[in-house]
């Protein structure tokens, strides 16, 4: 998807076209410039700084401070939860949103919009909403437990523990895993299916030389979609997970909002910054240039 | 956005109760640039429910909970002086800092806050206490609790205490060590609040320390007791804490008054316990901006809504402890006969919270690590 | 067997496509039960309907949420597609900075972007409200949709472009049969996941709302602060059916813009030959 090289095969512009083409850019320069950059600037600025925790005064000192109380076991050990959340979360994504994508892409046009409309409605009913049903759903007594004891004697103590974090994190991802897997998946033309099952290949050969590669864009583009923000995630935990576990949002949240610390806040979100664009460019190296199809 | 993340997408804020909105939500803020101009809705507040009085015309806008106001106060008031204007704006912040710097921009003119939030208001110079002689019902207001709200005009307050199944524990609970020591039997069954201030405040008073205390070495006890209980805990939660009492999915639970009135009316066999060591209590209620450019508006509001019939409007709509005892008679008997909202002698030892100072960012750590346990 | 009949992936999708559901069908139940803790039935109303279709801050939470994502997901779509255009025949230092940008926006915990944000908004005096909530939302939603329309371009071969362009297509004509056909599925999901960020986002909207747009999440957050009631479904099932409207809406109108599609096959169908 984000492939380090210049694609091949493209014929250098005419001096016309080169001019309009840096137009393009414009939209985004400008917005990220204005609105980004400078928002970003300041929260570094902060990060260096010192504040009155009682009347909120930043005062720009140059301390960095901020940045070593990170380095503190409650920080480190927070960081590497968030770390196992989120790669829990876009790995069982992966595994239940690959098939999906895979299945309505392979479908009719319009049995695809139907499937799409399906997957991506639910999330329309706002997310408080859909989360405390799912406290609703799994609570002791609440209709999966008594569904469970039916079906088995036992009683399913899962509400208020990492499993339903699991069931909720991957229930509010899904969507963002499934929709660029799709996208990358719906251009294979059916023509390429019947060539290669013509070659002779079986079906897990099909898949292994011609959907998957394809695919691959889309599953890297719903990886990052996924798990950077699963990182930052602490609602979820929070409400299903009973307020018992401690996340890098958590605190960095609380900083800002708590004890109105932006100094510090902003420190932790700086070092969070630096780590996940690190992994992020490390990702990017790994992605096959652009293929001709 | 659906990724619930740190605001959906990184961040959503954090569901906060109600408690904790208020908390922190009306800290109010640092200077905002003072703009000279009153408008002529002059100062006539004659207090008096009588005469509507065509000078009070304007807004004024206010950061609320939402239906945290009478049914029909705001009608009412609205009535008695045409061209007068109450706008509540939902306090969707969980945090002293969010609406100090919503604040700033000079948005609001009055709003609902914690004591907290409110010496914090005080000490950044951002209110003062309304013109009291412009406010004379504030009269009806018992004096405890003008003692725990100075600055404003206090209008509930609820207790941090314990609601609990008897007939499942099979024995009576009278204290927080009760419930510590009950913990290993009924654990898994037991909820906290998710709120530092009432949770913590609730362990220190366990420990025997003040529910305000900014020692370090008794919040460390605090964080220990709080992390050695928490491995029998179902959840701290944010809403709906009392609920589980109900069935009997929840046996002990730290919960405030209203909610356990709330859910022993469905539920008869819950009961509510005066922890003999003290509990801590949240008192709340309405500050001015001092840039306000309407306080006649905001203290003739303020004044109507401490009439009885009205400020017992208040309370019946939210099921609150209250502070205005001559108030009773409107109110309706479920809440002024409870001996849970309405105590009396039997209250024992309730500490108001108040601000902390620069000593929040410790609590903060403490609430942290106890999380993070 | 044709890969496309997998059984398997058709099982485990509609299962998936169910689980995804449930939750929902619990709102919908929940919303006409009786019983205000829903822990059990208590029997069908509507009390819970009329009471969320008479509070008027409801419904201009609605109108003001739908406005925002709408606007968001314009804007962030424009950036997100003219940016992407530009990135595949960028050289790889630009693109770099570029990428660079995208991630940062993403990884940026949105509390901290959001308060940045409120600051300089305050300095520069411009104004809080919808707009300022929009703009907010368009910088990160921007990155989102770039992930995505870019992930599709990858696999695109520019040239079938420069094919349709040497067949004598204008320029303009070989980018809308081809590239931007091609691109529609991206965009379309890119404005969906846009749309419905924009549409549940709390914090951004909070910091950047003022005093005058109160959006539908920050109205359901109060709401739910004080007591989990089934009113909170039925607005949840109310929301969901009148967005579903107008995105029918939408989709009847972007059968028009099928047909481009169809060209787009036709010329995938001219370039091999068949």
């Amino acid at each position: 998807m984000l492939a380090p090289t210049a694609p091949s095969g493209l014929r250098a512009d005419s001096g016309h076209a080169a001019g309009l083409r840096h137009l393009l850019v414009v939209p985004t320069a400008v917005w990220t410039l204005a609105f980004f950059v400078l928002p970003l600037g300041l929260v570094t600025v902060f990060s260096f700084g010192t504040e009155n925790l009682i009347t909120f005064n930043v005062s720009f000192g140059w301390t960095a401070s901020n940045y070593a109380a990170f380095g503190s076991a409650l920080y480190l050990s927070t960081l590497l939860r968030s770390v196992a959340l989120s790669l829990g979360t876009t790995a069982a994504c992966a595994f239940l949103g690959f098939p999906l994508a895979f299945f309505i892409s392979s479908q009719r046009p319009r049995v695809q919009r139907l499937l799409l409309a399906g997957v991506i409605v639910p999330f329309w009913t706002s997310f408080l909403v859909r989360t405390y049903s799912w406290v609703n759903l799994l609570q002791i007594d609440g209709p999966a437990d008594r569904v469970a004891h039916g079906l088995t004697g036992h009683h399913l103590q899962i509400l208020y523990s990492p499993r339903s974090i699991a069931v909720g994190m991957v229930y509010s991802y899904l969507p963002l895993m499934v929709l660029p897997i799709y996208v990358a998946l719906e251009r294979i033309s059916p023509d390429l299916y019947a060539a290669a099952a013509d070659l002779g290949a079986r079906p897990w050969r099909q898949f292994r030389r011609v959907v998957f590669p394809l695919a691959r864009p889309g599953l890297i583009a719903g990886v990052i979609i996924v798990g950077v923000p699963a990182m930052g995630e602490y609602v979820i935990p929070e409400i299903l997970g009973g307020g018992k576990t401690l996340m890098v949002g958590n605190i960095i949240v609380g900083q800002y909002l708590d004890v109105g610390d932006y100094p510090f806040g902003s420190a932790l979100a700086v070092s969070l910054m630096v780590i996940l664009m690190i992994m992020l460019f490390a990702l990017r190296r790994v992605q096959p240039a652009v293929e001709a199809s | 956005m659906v990724r619930p993340g740190d605001c959906p997408r990184n961040g959503q804020a954090r569901l906060p109760s109600r408690r904790q909105v208020l908390r922190r939500g009306a800290a109010l803020a640092l200077t905002i640039p003072a703009s000279a101009a009153m408008l002529e809705a002059c100062g006539n507040s004659s207090s008096s429910s009588g005469s509507p009085t065509a000078s009070l015309a304007g807004t004024a806008v206010m950061t609320n909970y939402p239906s945290w106001m009478g049914a029909h106060v705001v009608q009412d008031f609205q009535k008695l002086h045409p061209g007068s204007v109450i706008k509540q704006i939902t306090n969707a912040s969980s945090s002293i800092s969010g609406t100090v710097q919503q604040l700033k921009t000079g948005n609001f003119d009055f709003g609902l806050a914690d004591a907290s939030a409110t010496q914090q208001a005080v000490d950044v110079g951002l209110i003062e206490p309304p013109d009291w002689s412009k406010v004379p019902n504030i009269k009806y207001v018992a004096e405890s609790f003008r003692a725990g709200f100075p600055h404003g005009m206090p209008t509930d307050y609820g207790k941090i205490g314990i609601g609990y199944r008897p007939d499942i524990v099979g024995e009576k609970i009278t204290s927080w060590h009760d419930v510590w020591r009950l913990a290993p039997k009924f654990s898994g069954k037991i909820v906290f609040i998710d709120l530092d201030r009432d949770c913590m405040g609730s362990a220190l008073r366990y420990l025997g320390y003040s529910g305000n205390s900014t020692v370090p070495s008794q919040l460390a006890a605090c964080k220990n007791a709080l992390i050695a209980i928490k491995p029998h805990l179902q959840a701290f939660l944010s809403v709906n804490y009392g609920q589980g009492l109900q069935d009997g999915s929840t046996v002990i639970a730290m919960d405030y008054d209203y909610d356990v009135a709330l859910n022993q009316q469905k539920q008869p066999k819950i009961e509510w316990v005066f922890p003999t060591e003290g509990m801590v209590a949240y008192i709340e209620g309405w500050i001015a901006l001092k840039s306000s450019k309407v306080l006649p508006l905001v203290e003739a509001f303020m004044n109507f809504a401490l009439e009885p019939k009205q400020y017992a409007d208040f309370v019946n709509t939210t099921g609150t402890a209250y502070v205005e005892p001559v108030a009773t008679r409107f109110i309706a008997k479920s809440i002024s006969a409870s001996p849970i909202l309405r105590p009396g002698k039997a209250i024992g030892n309730v500490e108001f919270e108040h601000f902390l100072g620069s000593a929040t960012a410790l609590w903060t750590q403490v609430w942290n690590e106890v999380k993070a346990a | 067997m044709s890969l496309r009949r997998h059984p398997v992936a058709g099982a485990l999708a509609l299962v998936v496509v169910g689980f995804l559901w449930i939750p929902i069908l619990a709102v919908a139940v929940n919303s006409i039960n009786q019983s205000s803790l829903m822990v059990s039935w208590g029997g069908a109303t509507v009390h819970w309907y009329s009471l969320a279709l008479h509070d008027p801050n409801v419904r201009t939470g609605l109108t003001t949420t739908i406005e925002i994502a709408l606007g968001s997901t314009l804007v962030s779509l424009v950036i997100a597609v003219s940016g992407a255009l530009w990135w595949r025949r960028a050289p790889a230092r630009a693109r770099a900075v570029y990428d660079a940008m995208v991630y940062a926006r993403i990884i940026l915990p949105e509390v901290v972007f959001a308060t940045a944000l409120f600051f300089l908004f305050l300095k520069a005096r411009f104004p809080l409200g919808i707009l300022a909530i929009i703009v907010g939302h368009s910088v990160w939603n921007s990155a989102y949709a770039a992930v995505i329309i870019q992930a599709r371009l990858v696999g695109l071969d520019p040239a079938i472009e420069e094919a349709a362009a040497d067949l004598g297509a204008t320029p303009w004509r070989a980018f809308r049969r081809v590239t931007f056909a091609a691109l529609l599925p991206a965009i379309i999901a890119g404005g969906l996941l846009t749309f419905t960020f924009s549409f549940d986002d709390v914090v951004t909207s909070y910091f950047l709302g003022g005093n005058s747009a109160t959006p539908l999440p920050l109205v359901l957050f109060g709401m739910i602060r004080f007591r989990i009631t089934p009113e909170i479904n039925a607005i949840g099932v109310m929301v969901m059916l009148f967005t579903v409207t107008l995105m029918g809406v939408a989709v009847a109108a972007s059968t028009l813009v099928g047909s481009v599609g169809r060209g787009r096959r036709d010329a995938l169908a001219e370039f091999y030959g068949q």
